[in-house]
């Protein structure tokens, strides 16, 4: 399938036709409602929490903002496609209407939101779309400037559909030097069609206890890929204690190797010294 | 749709008013519309976001745009606050819509035009 972010920018790939099409299509307005559901399970916003402050990163037509209304919350969009954010109008939503780039940055007061969404955008910030563009840096210069919109202990979800494992090492590693802790959920890994990528993003420390949230999968079982943080690392097997049995696995493995001169094992092997004359 | 609840934490984006920090308010002018929609109201969400409001620019901005209904100077402690208040809080904050104007960035000049209800915030790539 070819990748619209191949094709052109995207306030130029969703001109009035392409938003058009793309709002009133019943499978992407499903699609888009299941992951803006997901996308906010993510959040991990307690049941009888308040409503919230969120900020709805590359907005477009509003299909991402509709389930916001609907779950309670006020929320601000921005997007780059005139074309979408004109559909977003007619379609009555609660929310305010931004036309930015996020490119150059998200410009709030500090600590304004209580957490941010966004939902397949991400990948749009990978495209170089002019000769003065880096990727890299309005990428950064994104994170960094939303690291600071965001109240302290909040969470900014991404869902983006990255292009290979490189480009997601590639944003996640701006993300963090932006500041964020976290990392990316991958929902249903081995199916091809429902996989889904979520970069689950804490901004600064909490009160409450983080957790990286559990991804969905077919079977049930949990996957999470992620910063493996060091206590959770599997202990050495292989280590040995003694100095004999350290040398003579050591010696082993050169053989193995198929090293010549290998000494011989013997009963002085790894045997202590008697003390100075 | 410009509520007075995003104009208040909306900040100018170019470069040399973010690092002067002087970035922040941004002055309505020119306004030809302004909407009333009716908003579900919520007093928790109100309290809780008052904390991140700027009170003495949201009494200016509303008096600019000839709105004399926030009365006090400042507030000490929202949660000792009558109900009425918050109900005024939710009804500047959330009600009223700018549809047509400009916002005026007070260190650049730069003139963030608010059309049919979106404000383009987009900047030249020499500002950024």
């Amino acid at each position: 399938m070819s990748r619209p972010e191949h094709i052109a920018p995207p306030e130029i790939f969703y001109g009035d036709d392409e938003a058009s099409k793309y709002t009133s299509n019943t499978r992407v307005q499903q699609i888009q409602a299941d992951m803006t559901y997901r996308a906010l399970e993510l959040m991990g916003f307690g049941e009888d929490e308040p409503p919230k402050f969120l900020l709805d990163i590359g907005c477009g037509s509003g299909l991402s903002g509709e389930i916001l209304d609907e779950e309670g919350h006020y929320w601000v969009g921005c997007d780059i496609s005139p074309s979408m954010l004109s559909i977003a109008l007619d379609r009555d939503l609660e929310g305010d209407l931004l036309l930015s780039d996020i490119g150059a940055g998200v410009h709030f007061r500090p600590g304004s939101f209580d957490g941010a969404i966004s939902i397949s955008v991400l990948q749009w910030l990978c495209n170089a779309d002019s000769n003065t563009a880096n990727p890299g840096s309005r990428l950064l210069k994104f994170f960094n400037s939303l690291y600071a919109s965001l109240s302290r202990g909040s969470r900014a979800v991404f869902q983006f559909y990255p292009e290979s494992d490189d480009q997601v090492s590639f944003i996640m590693g701006f993300a963090q030097r932006a500041g964020f802790s976290g990392g990316l959920v991958v929902d249903f890994p081995n199916s091809r069609k429902a996989k889904k990528f979520y970069l689950c993003l804490f901004a600064g420390v909490s009160n409450k206890e983080v957790q990286m949230p559990a991804a969905k999968t077919d079977n049930g079982t949990v996957v999470n890929e992620g910063r493996q943080s060091i206590k959770h690392r599997q202990p050495r097997k292989n280590v040995k204690h003694s100095a004999k049995e350290y040398i003579n696995h050591k010696k082993e493995l050169q053989r193995k190797k198929g090293k010549e001169g290998v000494p011989h094992n013997s009963k002085y092997t790894g045997r202590r010294r008697k003390g100075a004359i | 749709m410009v509520r007075l609840i995003t104009h208040n934490i909306l900040t100018c984006a170019a470069k040399a008013c973010v690092d002067s920090g002087k970035n922040y308010p941004l002055k309505f002018s020119n306004v030809q519309g302004i909407d009333i929609r009716e908003q579900e109201f919520n007093a928790d969400f109100i309290r809780n976001f008052f904390s991140k409001v700027d009170y003495g620019v949201l009494k200016e901005t509303l008096l600019s745009l000839g709105d004399d209904s926030l009365k006090v100077d400042s507030v000490e402690d929202i949660n000792t606050q009558p109900e009425e208040f918050i109900r005024l809080l939710h009804k500047v904050l959330l009600e009223m819509d700018i549809t047509q104007g400009e916002m005026v960035c007070t260190n650049c000049q730069h003139s963030y035009q608010i059309n049919e209800g979106i404000p383009n915030m987009l900047l030249g790539a020499h500002e950024i």
